[in-house]
């Protein structure tokens, strides 16, 4: 059985610092912002099935001016859609040649760890035009947030 | 201004369980001091009729009091306010029935997602107290202990943004909505009678989040009564200060 004045007078003191080091350890996290609802997508070629690159790509978001990718060579592209709308178009440009994808999706909010609002989004459907690209296929048609994984593969001609 | 009141706290308790430790310490050297005395007594007088030892059972009455945690903890967590209350019953020897009721707001919010909760719990459990004071009468308790905890909670976000440099962010709120948790905390602790009928204790408590149901998409930051939702186990702590109703207070005595 426990007795004695030792017990109780460390236990007080061990409290006090238990304290302390409780907060500490429990203090508010700061908010998880860093909202994932961007569809990765992986280039390969249609004749190999294997990833591929494009050189001198440009992507832009049909109805905004400024562009989402410049690069002179790109292996795979992180798409963001709009999320106040259920349609986003892109154009994708390489060398001379352009294709026009729309991507159809449902959107539903989550809440992340109760510090913050998150989109999931459900890919429907993607079409594009065949100029350079030879067809489209989604492998992964959720976009939740903090997971990583290829959504869509463009297949190249 | 709440950080100084908290800190003020903090010292009072230092200095009562400095003041608490004294009053014991020095009861124990007169317990020993008659008990040294009583052996070589009992040597002389090895012929005489024993007396019965008498054991004195600790107070069993009803006590208030409330918790003031959670203005200790406004020193590192300013998301959280809240007080509660307690109600301490000695129904047995060694044992304690317990009721515990609060309330706990949140108001969380950053430049992207505001979130604000106002909650109450209700905690009834049982502790036992591992304490044996046959060497001096005291009413000092360490206890172990469980509580089941039910807690309620309206929560709502008044604005949340999606930020999104290309196309623009996306911004919404969600209305009130309410929260119903389950609970269960495993606790230790101390209590000790620093003045009379006056109480100061403390608990550590292990809390485990049973259940917990929200009818939106927005789930709770913090569960009242329990802490962070994120968290499935979260440690939590209590400091009530109790005062033991001189009603119906008994002391038994019992013969050995």
């Amino acid at each position: 059985m426990l007795k004695g004045k030792s017990k109780i007078t460390a236990s007080l003191i061990g409290s006090l610092l238990f304290i302390i080091v409780w907060s500490a350890c429990n203090s508010a996290d700061s908010a998880l912002l860093s909202y994932q609802h961007t569809i990765q997508v992986g280039l390969y070629s249609c004749h190999t099935q294997n990833d591929t690159t494009l050189t001198n790509v440009q992507v832009r978001g049909i109805g905004v001016d400024s562009l989402l990718y410049d690069e002179d060579e790109l292996g795979e592209l992180f798409l963001n859609i709009n999320m106040n709308a259920d349609v986003t178009r892109f154009m994708l440009s390489t060398q001379t040649l352009n294709d026009e994808m729309t991507i159809t999706y449902t959107k539903s909010l989550e809440s992340v760890g109760g510090s913050g609002i998150a989109m999931e989004v459900r890919i429907d459907s993607i079409g594009c035009t065949n100029t350079f690209i030879d067809s489209v296929s989604i492998v992964n048609k959720y976009i939740r947030y903090n997971e990583s994984s290829e959504n869509v593969q463009i297949f190249i001609y | 201004m709440s950080r100084f009141l908290s800190i003020s706290i903090l010292i009072l308790i230092s200095i009562t369980a400095a003041a608490q430790s004294s009053r014991i310490s020095s009861m124990t050297s007169a317990v020993t001091s008659n008990s040294n005395s009583n052996t070589q007594q009992t040597e002389e007088d090895d012929e005489t009729p024993q007396k019965p030892k008498i054991i004195v059972v600790k107070d069993q009455g009803l006590s208030l009091g409330v918790d003031v945690a959670p203005l200790i903890m406004r020193i590192i967590d300013n998301d959280r306010v809240g007080i509660g209350f307690i109600g301490r019953y000695g129904f047995a020897n060694r044992w304690y029935a317990n009721a515990e009721i609060g309330y706990e707001n949140a108001n969380y919010s950053n430049k992207d997602f505001s979130y604000k909760s106002n909650g109450s719990y209700l905690r009834i459990g049982a502790d036992y107290d591992l304490f044996e004071s046959e060497d001096f009468p005291t009413n000092d308790n360490i206890f172990v202990g469980m509580r089941y905890c039910y807690a309620w909670q309206s929560h709502e976000s008044e604005y949340f943004r999606i930020v999104d440099s290309y196309w623009g962010d996306y911004e919404g709120s969600m209305g009130n909505s309410m929260v119903n948790s389950h609970s269960l905390d495993i606790l230790f602790g101390l209590r000790c009678e620093v003045l009379r009928n006056i109480y100061f204790g403390w608990t550590f408590r292990g809390r485990f989040l049973l259940a917990s149901a929200y009818n939106d998409v927005l789930a709770p930051y913090a569960v009242a009564g329990y802490g962070k939702y994120a968290n499935k186990v979260t440690l939590g702590f209590t400091y009530t200060v109790e005062y033991q109703l001189p009603f119906n207070r008994k002391k038994k005595q019992a013969l050995k």
